[in-house]
């Protein structure tokens, strides 16, 4: 068969940069600098080159492929089997992960070379990129959850690189927990979803766990069952609603997304892996993967699509006052997997992922060069304190250009077709009614404070007056540090390609259609519903024209009239302040839960554990018996006369229970 | 104290000789022959009983199917320590290199033959998987579980032909008549397809008679028969192998005991017989024997050798659980009575409990004795609000005690629940079903959420010991195969990440001396290595997929959710109610266990612990199998579940059946 001689690259792609990561831990601390890097890029990058493969003898062809390494866990009425699942969905983001994993890689070789402990964090980012390629191909939601929790733990100890630094520490261990209460809510979600009637009886007995059989049961019901299928709709908007729970605490959206703008002492180049490709990713990715579940809770995708769409433009709202370059892409990064979600919450999920390419592309660049930035000034990250960067790193500042433009939807340039995408299947999908208007005016409205802050942290860095700071002489970084941030500035410039209308070589079409199509022809069947038609060439004029007004307004400000922020900070200072303070949730959450849950824990142990259980019923349990000792003890005095009085008192006991037995 | 424990020279003060007296050579030359006579007996006795053991396993009467006369490999299991007790008590207290190779040694073998058991070589089976055997002619038998046989056709398609003479099988050879010998001449494992009792051994020990005097003849009459019974199946054996595993890492893990070396020992294989045996037997008596015999080495081992407050929690420990023991005594003994069967067999009284108590007017009886049965388990569980010993107990005891408390103690309780309580009182564990899921809940979320309060990172531990046997009750009291397999494989996954998480808090403390969180901090980079597998033991405790702790988690909550068999309205029952509720408690784990991390090996350094060194080697092979149980189990579980599936099937069929409830579809 074709797709035989696909099992063995698919397999090394993802062990690859495993087996990089444990040469690295176990014997990382022996090698050089160099070997150290070399070790981490090229697994990475010959992971990438299979991948490619993979994607080239995937081209054109539509349905998904198993490919089956015999059964994880073989027991009566569950099987858990152990195999690849392998779409277009995986093989696109297989090959994208890889390749941008790979860049900042090499990038990471320039900006750690006089950092200690590299043979650690290359080990780290391997094994981050191995967990993300395990969720990707995973085949059944077992896999998928090894690899999910596999991520947050490297992301958790990414995060805590710097592990001698008690806020490092603080983020990450934020980070952490926050991923326990989703990837809980997660754990439910699935074991509903694996203990629903589509995953075990029409599967029959040992059917498995595998995405390919729950979704095609599901494909299957919508026609031939509907009344049944209706009945379980409440079921999955429960599962939808906890999917999204789960999939938000990666993806940092908000009220959860407090891990993310926190990782200030995180080497750079790990929060652009994170924030590019694993750890934010992977929650789009799972969207992605369960859409077909999604389709039938339509409450649910409402309430999805316009969480999103809010946390796209309060996200974007708040990296408007930033101040640190850092938190500034940060707060951009929530803001645009916002959009992500906001495209998976209408059904537009290869939209999504579009998406989730091109800024996969575009974040890594704008990271990497706020990296040479930084890297170039020292450590200075405030962007009140740089400017006039311009002539000093000009290579930096046309990528760095090159990626603000992609990122806020500078027309033809990558981010610009995707979020038109987006919108093009946020208006014209019919998954959730009237709602659709509601979450797509928000999300449109988050276009222009996108353009509004990406051009502001431009002009801010290379524009305007060059504070020279003492003792700091700015130039270019070496090659190992451009060359990345270059190929991934042209990548975001032409990036926008791959989704070219022409059917032919629209890769996105190709990769993603037989991925999405046949679930959301069956769910716009089950519902009986059509599609507006509107072409995707309507929503790009206007994505033009948002973006105009963020960038006009920008350019303005910043080039020539630099105190109107000043006044609007005091005009506007609540708003301001509650900005600033990055929508205070981290305070809330200590007031109604951590005070709280501290009071508790030691009022149990204190009071209940100890007081209670132990000092009153157990020990008093002892105590009495000593007590009761004692007054039996008191009987036994020595005189006989008591002890003859004891005897008589027990004849007569005997004698008048004889007597009663008459 | 002895004069040799007064003049020890602290290593760090610098080398000086004490000046030799006669009286010291005199007693080095008692020492030193002592040492000679004694270790020149253990070398021929240990060389005779391996070479027994190896001869008997390749003759094939090591393990003996179908014949439960024949088989001692649990006999040799169990009793193998007692050997090394010999030898430690032979043996001249001063003498710590041989102590410590015989008690090593001795706790190995049985490891050793539990691998043998697991492993052994493959004999031919028939299609049904009855082990085949040929008779003094060469004719081919298969062998059943009781020992009897069906003739297999030769190739020729010939069954051969026995006459039965009062049950039993002849042959004809060489013109005579004689009974069939059956020979297998391979031996045979542990086999994961059968259901019921495997390596059986019943002997005869106490048979209580009552010779009446009848005017015709002289008959007996048995009242009570206690009987030597012991056999593994898929709920104990694994637990057999987690035994003898913990139990010779344990091992090593005190090798660094100084006070009492001799006597620890002597205590620690003692108490390695008694888990054993409670592993292993069949018979109530011989159950409560053993269950008792943990006690007492338990109560000298944490009496002597724990910690500041070591007496009171040895009492605590003793009282508690003998408390508790007096209840499991009276109710073996009503259910003799009740059922009225002259026998104290288990496996007996599975079969005749369950419908001699199962009429309406016996139901309460029924009710009853799982009562006195629980309150016993609950104890060594332990279940709320029954656990305060535990905390204490587990922080005063020395490291390998507290590893041995953790790993092999608390599963007691769950074994007896699952071997005793449930399979006899299927009905009343039915109907007490939901009550216990709310134990479990309490047990869960309780003991996270104290655990949460912790400064003593041993008691962390403790505490977050109770919140994970919670799961293993959950799922018991989901009654359904799920559920059962969670607890089965909760209970091993415990054992093994509880145990390497006090191991590892031995190592620290060996150093340290002390166990406070707020004391240390900014470890990991001069204790990399302890700092890698705290992490990924702390991982595996917080139910990280991928790891071992997760699959009991999950198996646990999948079985609730499953349930849908109380007060169910619309998509919602009881059960499902809780396993939400449970879920809280793994995410205060994860928030303790990370909160532990941070404070040890995060943060900035803590100047006062520059000098503390990484593991030795010592201490990391007594932790690196458990770390690599825990991914192997964590990525791959089948073998583990394969080994008890079919026992905890049979046990949730029967408990449905006997309760009178349908089977579940799967």
């Amino acid at each position: 068969m074709f797709f035989i001689d696909l099992k063995y690259p698919v397999l090394y792609s993802l062990l690859l940069p495993l087996i990089g990561s444990i040469i690295l831990g176990m014997w990382g601390r022996r090698f050089g600098q160099r070997t150290i890097a070399s070790v981490a890029i090229s697994t990475v990058f010959g992971s990438f080159l299979l991948s490619l493969y993979i994607a080239l003898k995937f081209w054109g062809t539509g349905d998904p492929v198993l490919l089956s390494f015999g059964n994880l866990i073989e027991v009566t009425g569950l099987e858990i089997p152990l195999g690849f699942h392998l779409d277009g969905l995986s093989v696109l983001l297989l090959t994208v992960v890889t390749a941008v994993a790979s860049l900042i890689l090499v990038y990471s070789t320039g900006y750690m070379v006089v950092r200690s402990s590299s043979s650690r964090f290359f080990g780290l980012m391997t094994l981050s990129v191995f967990f993300m390629l395990a969720l990707i191909l995973a085949d059944n939601f077992i896999t998928l959850l090894i690899g999910w929790s596999g991520i947050a733990v490297t992301t958790y100890l990414l995060i805590g690189f710097r592990f001698y630094n008690s806020d490092t520490v603080q983020s990450a261990k934020r980070f952490f927990i926050i991923n326990a209460v989703s990837d809980t809510a997660l754990l439910v979600g699935l074991i509903l979803l694996i203990t629903s009637p589509i995953a075990l009886n029409y599967s029959g007995t040992g059917a498995g766990l595998t995405y390919r059989a729950v979704f095609e049961n599901l494909t299957t019901l919508s026609v031939t069952d509907k009344p049944f299928l209706g009945s379980l709709v409440p079921l999955f908007e429960t599962i939808a609603i906890l999917i999204f729970i789960g999939a938000a605490g990666k993806s940092a959206q908000l009220l959860q997304h407090i891990w993310l703008p926190n990782t200030s002492d995180t080497p750079i180049p790990a929060i652009a892996l994170m924030q590019s490709v694993t750890t934010v990713a992977a929650g789009v990715y799972l969207m992605a993967r369960l859409h077909p579940v999604l389709l039938f809770a339509p409450t649910a995708m409402a309430i999805i699509a316009v969480i999103s769409a809010l946390s796209a433009f309060i996200a974007a709202g708040v990296a408007l006052v930033q101040t640190d370059m850092k938190k500034i892409l940060a707060w951009s990064t929530i803001s645009q997997v916002g959009l992500m979600f906001l495209g998976c919450g209408v059904g537009a999920v290869a939209a999504a992922i579009f998406h989730l390419v091109t800024h996969a592309v575009v974040k890594s660049c704008l990271i990497l060069s706020v990296g040479s930035v930084k890297y170039a000034m020292e450590g200075e990250t405030d962007i009140r304190r740089l400017g006039g960067l311009k002539s000093l790193l000009p290579f930096t500042r046309v990528a760095f250009l090159a990626a603000v433009a992609a990122l806020s939807g500078f027309p033809m340039l990558a981010g610009f077709f995707s979020v038109s995408e987006i919108f093009h299947g946020t208006f014209t999908l019919p998954f959730i009614f009237g709602w659709k208007w509601l979450a797509g005016i928000v999300g449109y409205a988050a276009i222009p404070v996108t353009a509004f802050y990406a051009y502001r942290l431009y002009y801010r860095i290379f524009e305007g007056e060059y504070h020279k700071p003492p003792g700091v002489e700015p130039s270019e970084p070496d090659l190992s540090m451009e060359a990345p941030v270059w190929i991934s500035a042209a990548l975001s410039v032409i990036g926008g390609i791959i989704a070219f209308p022409k059917p032919e070589f629209n890769v996105i079409d190709r990769y993603l259609s037989p991925v999405i199509d046949p679930p959301m022809i069956s769910a716009i069947g089950f519902w009986g519903r059509t599609e507006d038609a509107f072409s995707s060439y309507f929503f790009m004029p206007i994505t033009v024209g948002v973006f105009l007004i963020g960038y006009w307004v920008a350019r303005n400000i910043y080039l020539r009239r630099p105190d109107d922020p000043r006044e609007f900070k005091i005009h506007h200072k609540d708003l301001h302040m509650y900005l600033w303070d990055e929508l205070r949730v981290e305070e809330i959450l200590d007031v109604i839960l951590i005070r709280p849950a501290k009071w508790i824990v030691s009022w149990l142990w204190r009071e209940v554990d100890e007081g209670l259980i132990d000092r009153g019923i157990v020990e008093g349990t002892g105590k009495s018996t000593f007590i009761l000792a004692r007054m039996v003890n008191l009987l036994r005095n020595g005189y006989t006369r008591y002890y003859l009085l004891y005897l008589a008192i027990f004849i007569t006991l005997v004698i008048w229970l004889a007597s009663r037995q008459e | 104290m002895s004069e040799h424990e007064k003049r020890q020279v602290p290593a760090d003060e610098g080398v000086y000789e004490m000046p030799r007296t006669a009286e010291d050579m005199k007693k080095e030359l008692a020492q030193g022959t002592v040492t000679m006579v004694s270790g020149l007996i253990w070398t021929i006795v240990t060389i005779a009983i391996v070479g027994g053991i190896i001869k008997s396993f390749f003759d094939g009467t090591l393990i003996a199917p179908g014949s439960t006369e024949k088989s001692h490999i649990l006999t040799l299991v169990i009793f193998l320590p007692v050997v090394g007790i010999f030898f430690n008590m032979i043996a001249h207290g001063e003498s710590k290199f041989f102590i410590r190779l015989n008690s090593l040694v001795y706790t190995i073998l049985p490891f050793f033959l539990c691998l043998v058991m697991l492993f052994g070589f493959s004999i031919d089976r028939t299609s049904e998987g009855l082990p085949v055997a040929t008779d003094q002619l060469g004719n081919e038998l298969a062998i059943r579980s009781d020992g009897t046989f069906n003739p297999l056709p030769n190739e020729t398609g010939v069954v051969a032909t026995y006459e039965i003479h009062d049950g039993v099988y002849m042959i004809e050879v060489d013109g005579e008549l004689q009974p069939v010998e059956s020979t297998i001449t391979k031996n045979y494992f542990y086999d994961r397809s059968v259901v019921g009792m495997q390596f059986e051994e019943l002997r005869k020990w106490i048979d209580v008679t009552d010779k009446p005097s009848t005017e015709v003849g002289e008959s007996e009459y048995t009242i009570a028969k206690f009987q030597y019974h012991l056999g593994v199946d898929g709920i104990s054996f694994p637990l057999l192998l987690l035994t003898t595993l913990l139990s010779t890492l344990a091992m090593i893990g005190s090798f660094n005991i100084k006070m009492r070396l001799k006597e620890y020992m002597c205590w620690f294989l003692l108490l390695e017989v008694g888990m054993l045996g409670t592993f292993t037997a069949l018979d109530y008596l011989l159950f409560y024997v053993f269950w008792e015999l943990v006690l007492v080495p338990m109560y000298f081992l944490i009496g002597i050798w724990g910690g500041p407050r070591k007496e009171y929690a040895a009492l605590k420990f003793f009282l508690y659980t003998l408390f508790g023991s007096v209840f499991l005594l009276v109710g073996i003994i009503s259910l003799y009575f009740l059922t009225g069967q002259q026998t104290f067999d288990i496996i007996k009284l599975q079969e005749i409990a369950p419908i001699q108590l199962g009429s309406a007017t016996m139901f309460k009886w029924q009710l009853i004795l799982f009562g006195a049965f629980f309150l016993s388990f609950a104890i060594k569980v332990p279940i709320f609000p029954f656990h305060t010993w535990l905390p204490d107990a587990h922080v005063e005891a020395p490291t390998a005690v507290s590893v041995i408390l953790a790993g092999v103690l608390l599963k007691m309780g769950t074994y007896g629940l699952l071997r005793m309580s449930i399979p006899t009182f299927p009905e009343a564990a039915y109907v007490l079903a939901p009550a216990l899921g709310v134990l479990a809940v309490i047990n869960i979320v309780y003991g996270a959420l104290v655990a949460m309060a912790q400064t003593d990172l041993k008691k962390l531990v403790a505490y977050s010991s109770i919140s994970h046997m919670g799961f293993a009750l959950l799922g018991m009291a989901a009654m359904n195969k799920w559920g059962f397999t969670a607890a089965q494989l909760q209970i091993i996954n415990h054992g093994i990440i509880s145990g390497s998480l006090f191991l590892l808090v031995g190592v620290l403390y060996d150093r340290a001396h002390t166990r406070e969180l707020d004391a240390f901090g900014g470890l990991l980079p001069q204790m990399r290595m302890y700092g890698i597998v705290m992490i990924i033991a702390s991982m595996a405790n917080l139910g990280l997929p991928g790891l071992a702790g997760f699959w009991g988690e999950w198996w646990s909550l999948l079985g609730a959710v499953q349930n849908t068999e109380f007060y169910t309205t619309g998509g919602l029952s009881f059960f499902r109610i809780l396993a939400p509720i449970a879920l809280i408690g793994i995410i205060i784990t994860a928030a303790y266990m990370l909160l532990m991390i941070r404070k040890i090996f995060m943060g900035p350094l803590n100047e006062r612990w520059n000098w503390l060194t990484d593991m030795d080697a010592r201490e990391k092979w007594a932790i690196l199998p458990l770390v690599f149980l825990m991914v192997f189990i964590g990525i791959y579980p089948g073998p583990l579940i394969s080994l008890f599936e079919a026992s905890t099937l049979n046990l949730v069929h029967m408990v449905r059946f006997m309760a009178g409830i349908p089977p579940v579809g799967f």
